[in-house]
């Protein structure tokens, strides 16, 4: 059969429609997908909203106001605040940071008062009710001298936590008296950082460590130092130390006992005599 | 045409095979064109499809299948109060097994099971439901570990289909507001019953309905009001926090409560709302608002002036004082010592005719303006006599809802403006105008005698250091078969704070407290209800963005030298 030219373009034609027509098909068929595709996620979409709702729900319910009251009555006990607990304005909160007057009342001292060092004397010092000194520090025991700092030493280092959640799960009671220590005195924020904790522990252990074995019994013996109000004398005890502390040779130790001592950093300034913020 | 050759073919026995042959040909072909037909047609009805599907658009979106059945309610902050819950029902389907017995148990065996689960279930009404053979609730909204153990029942015909249920995360928290729904899930009381066009319809559930009420604020003053209940053995106690600029309540309680997710037969009478249904003779709380119209009218322009303080005779009628004050009161110390007798004389000069239309435009002559359905007042119509007006001045023989009270409060300290309470939240533009009640010199006079009365007279249990509280005590005995009962007390303590720039009224009402040790054997306002409110604001000022401050507080130096020192002169 002739394939005229005629017959070749309507079959030309044909073959585009038939292709155009496949097309459509295809198309639609894709469009198709896509809107059910749409479809299935705007259904899981719902589907996690109302997951999500019943979480909530749950979250409402167990924290709600009630049990929020009961809560805060068994565990916490928090209570309104008073009005000495706000600040007028600025001026009122510049107020606070005035430098220290010649009448200013003594500074109220907060010295760090860690927990011995576990060691094998786990008893704590006893104390002589008639002179008030530790047992230990009116019998010095020269043995113990030679051994107690190097030994507590190591064992700061071993309590400087190994990590965050380690440094974050231990107590640290002297950061609360620090705090306290702001709302009455204005002259105790002090410049924290790069002050070398490790070398103030040891300075703080070595005037009492003159006489008394251990720098665990010498501390509670600077905080009762401040509790008898003598501040002229520990200061001039500690400046006194600091040089001394100088010599680094507990440098490894430094870094860690960074992390682990940041309440000594506290106690530093005052020691030094008034290093503050605020001037 | 074939069926013609055919027919030919036959009559000759020799084209008997070719006849076969054409036959079977002729079938073939039949059959081959039928599956083309078939296929074709099926092909087209695809492609049909295919087109309707690629090109129709479908009605069935997605928005739809979010919507909750029931629009959520939610605080002024956006926490929810109430929201659909898909929760477990047991069903009871009896054609779960086929045909045949519809347990595997006995009715008895397996409704005393359910009766373990389910210790405050009715076990004979339970047998007899499984016995009757009718698919049916057992029970509705049961927990997920009851779930389980029915489960563990091993009884295929107890179902526990999840359905959406109305749930209240706070529990019983504002349960007065919120109201509930019933089992055709409409809403029957409170807020439920108010908006439920709202929330039912497909346009607008979708949108959370907010409340004018703050959670926290609810919390609070449920909190308080609950231990100020106990502490003096009340049989009640009622309470509002409401906004002084906008007429929102931001806390609307009365205790006992009930818990909205679960009504029990011992719940049902708290659903009672003591603040908007019931009306109380309310007592000395009125005391402000009579001597305020008074100020207004001119009637009472010299507060220095003093009016004897003796028992005041009106035809046969004697108007007492709690106790003796000594022989006259000026005005502040008339409020400071809650005097009768002084506030009767002051409405005396004032007139029955000015203190009815000042009351009437507080509203106190309709139902309060609140979306709750609520009591209708007590109000003595028709010209008011002279011992009425003057019973009426000192809060008797005028019984009012809680919620009248603390809308005019309102009016009367934040300039004499009196707008309706709401429950929904208002945006800034939808504030209503309100109308003027009083001149703003008026309210700022009572705001310093308010301030007085907390903070040197009977009010002093409320007054809460650096929240410049100001209100007033009002202790009315309740009407019984016999006249006033001396032992059955209303208990109301209205005050506003801060009162320098008011900003919320908060009002405590208990319903017949007693004299315990607690409130040292006393049993008025001065020791049950103003310590609520004293508790109530500090808990509740600081949320609400009023820092408490002891360097400020409304000027009343003008007042207080005319201040006696003892319990009046």
């Amino acid at each position: 059969m002739m394939l005229t030219r005629s017959h070749a373009r309507s079959i030309g034609w044909a073959a585009i429609l038939a292709v155009c027509f496949a097309l459509t098909v295809a198309l639609s068929f894709r469009v198709n997908a896509v809107k059910s595709q749409v479809r299935l996620t705007e259904r899981h979409i719902a589907q996690i909203e109302a997951e999500t709702g019943l979480l909530e729900t749950e979250f409402e319910t167990r924290a709600n106001q009630q049990q929020l009251t009961a809560l805060n009555e068994v565990e916490f006990g928090y209570q309104a605040p008073t009005p000495g607990q706000y600040l007028e304005s600025e001026r009122q909160l510049a107020s606070l940071g005035k430098p220290r007057g010649p009448d200013a009342p003594p500074m109220i001292r907060v010295a760090a008062n860690d927990a011995p060092p576990a060691s094998e004397s786990v008893l704590p010092a006893m104390v002589n009710p008639l002179t008030g000194k530790a047992l230990a520090a009116e019998l010095p025991r020269p043995e113990a001298k030679a051994k107690a700092p190097a030994k507590a030493e190591a064992k700061l280092a071993e309590r400087a936590p190994a990590n965050l959640a380690e440094r974050l799960a231990r107590v640290e009671p002297a950061q609360v008296e620090k705090l306290a220590h702001i709302e009455k005195s204005p002259k105790v924020i002090v410049k924290t950082g790069e002050a070398k904790p490790a070398k103030l522990a040891k300075a703080e252990a070595k005037p009492a460590g003159k006489s008394a074995a251990k720098p665990a019994k010498a501390e509670p013996k600077l905080a009762k130092a401040e509790v008898k109000a003598k501040p002229a004398k520990t200061e001039a005890k500690l400046a006194k130390a600091e040089p001394k502390a100088k010599p680094a040779k507990a440098e490894p130790k430094v870094a860690k006992a960074a992390q682990a001592k940041p309440t000594r950093v506290a106690a530093k300034p005052h020691a030094k005599g008034d290093r503050v913020a605020f001037d | 045409m074939t069926s013609l050759t055919v027919s030919t073919a036959i009559s000759s026995g020799r084209v008997q095979l070719v006849n076969v042959r054409q036959r079977s040909l002729l079938v073939a072909k039949l059959r081959v064109w039928l599956v083309v037909g078939a296929f074709t047609l099926i092909g087209v009805v695809a492609l049909f499809r295919i087109a309707w599907l690629g090109f129709a658009d479908d009605a069935t979106d997605g928005r739809a299948i979010g919507l909750p059945p029931r629009g959520e309610i939610v605080d002024r902050n956006g926490v929810p109060l109430a929201r659909a819950f898909p929760a477990y029902s047991l069903w009871y389907n009896p054609k779960a097994l086929g045909e045949g017995p519809a347990l595997v148990k006995s009715p008895a065996e397996v409704a005393e099971a359910l009766v373990r689960i389910f210790p405050d279930a009715d076990e004979a009404k339970l047998k007899a439901q499984l016995a009757s053979g009718k698919p049916q609730y057992l029970r509705r909204r049961i927990m997920p570990e009851d779930a389980n153990r029915i489960h563990l029942l091993g009884e295929p015909a107890l179902e526990f289909p999840r359905e959406s249920e109305r749930y209240y995360p706070q529990g019983s928290m504002g349960a007065h507001v919120l109201g509930l729904i019933g089992a055709d899930g409409h809403g029957r009381l409170g807020m439920e019953a108010v908006l439920d066009k709202q929330l039912m319809d497909p346009a607008s559930r979708g949108a959370p309905a907010a409340l004018s009420i703050d959670s926290r604020v609810q919390g609070a003053l449920e909190d308080e009001l609950l231990k100020g209940m106990h502490l003096s053995n009340a049989k009640g106690a009622g309470g509002i926090v409401l906004d002084v600029d906008t007429g929102e309540v931001l806390a609307l309680a009365s205790l006992p409560s009930f818990n909205p997710n679960l009504i029990d037969p011992a719940s049902v009478p708290n659903i009672f709302n003591r603040v908007t249904n019931q009306v109380y003779e309310l007592g000395s709380v009125m005391k402000p608002i009579t001597v305020a119209t008074a100020i207004e009218a001119g009637v009472v322009t010299d507060m220095a002036k003093r009016y004897p303080a003796g028992p005041l005779q009106i035809g046969g009628f004697t108007i007492h004082d709690s106790h003796n004050f000594g022989a006259s009161l000026n005005v502040p110390e008339a409020l400071i010592h809650s005097s009768n007798i002084v506030t009767a004389q002051v409405a005396d000069q004032l007139g029955g005719a000015k203190l009815k239309t000042t009351m009437a435009a507080l509203g106190f002559n309709r139902r309060p303006d609140i979306e709750l359905p609520a009591g209708f007042p007590l109000w003595p119509r028709g010209e008011w006599a002279r011992i009425t007006t003057m019973t009426v001045s000192y809060g008797h023989g005028l019984a009012l809802t809680p919620m009248h009270l603390a809308s005019a409060y309102a009016a009367l300290v934040n300039g004499g403006v009196w707008r309706p309470a709401t429950l929904r939240k208002l945006a800034p533009e939808q504030v209503p105008q309100g109308k003027r009640i009083w001149q703003a010199s008026t309210s700022a006079r009572m705001r310093q005698l308010l301030r007085m009365i907390v903070s040197v007279g009977t009010g002093r249990k409320a007054d809460a250091p650096g929240y410049r509280i100001g209100g007033k005590t009002g202790s009315a005995e309740k009407p019984g078969a016999h006249g006033y009962q001396r032992t059955n007390l209303i208990t109301t303590f209205a005050a506003a704070f801060p009162m320098d720039k008011p900003r919320y009224v908060v009002i405590a009402m208990m319903d017949e407290p007693q004299g315990t040790v607690a409130t040292s054997g006393q049993r008025t306002a001065a020791w049950n209800a103003a310590p609520v409110v004293g508790r109530v604001v500090p808990r509740i000022g600081p949320l609400l963005g009023i820092m408490p401050d002891s360097t400020r507080d409304v000027d009343i130096s003008d007042l207080a030298p005319l201040i006696g020192s003892g319990d009046g002169e």
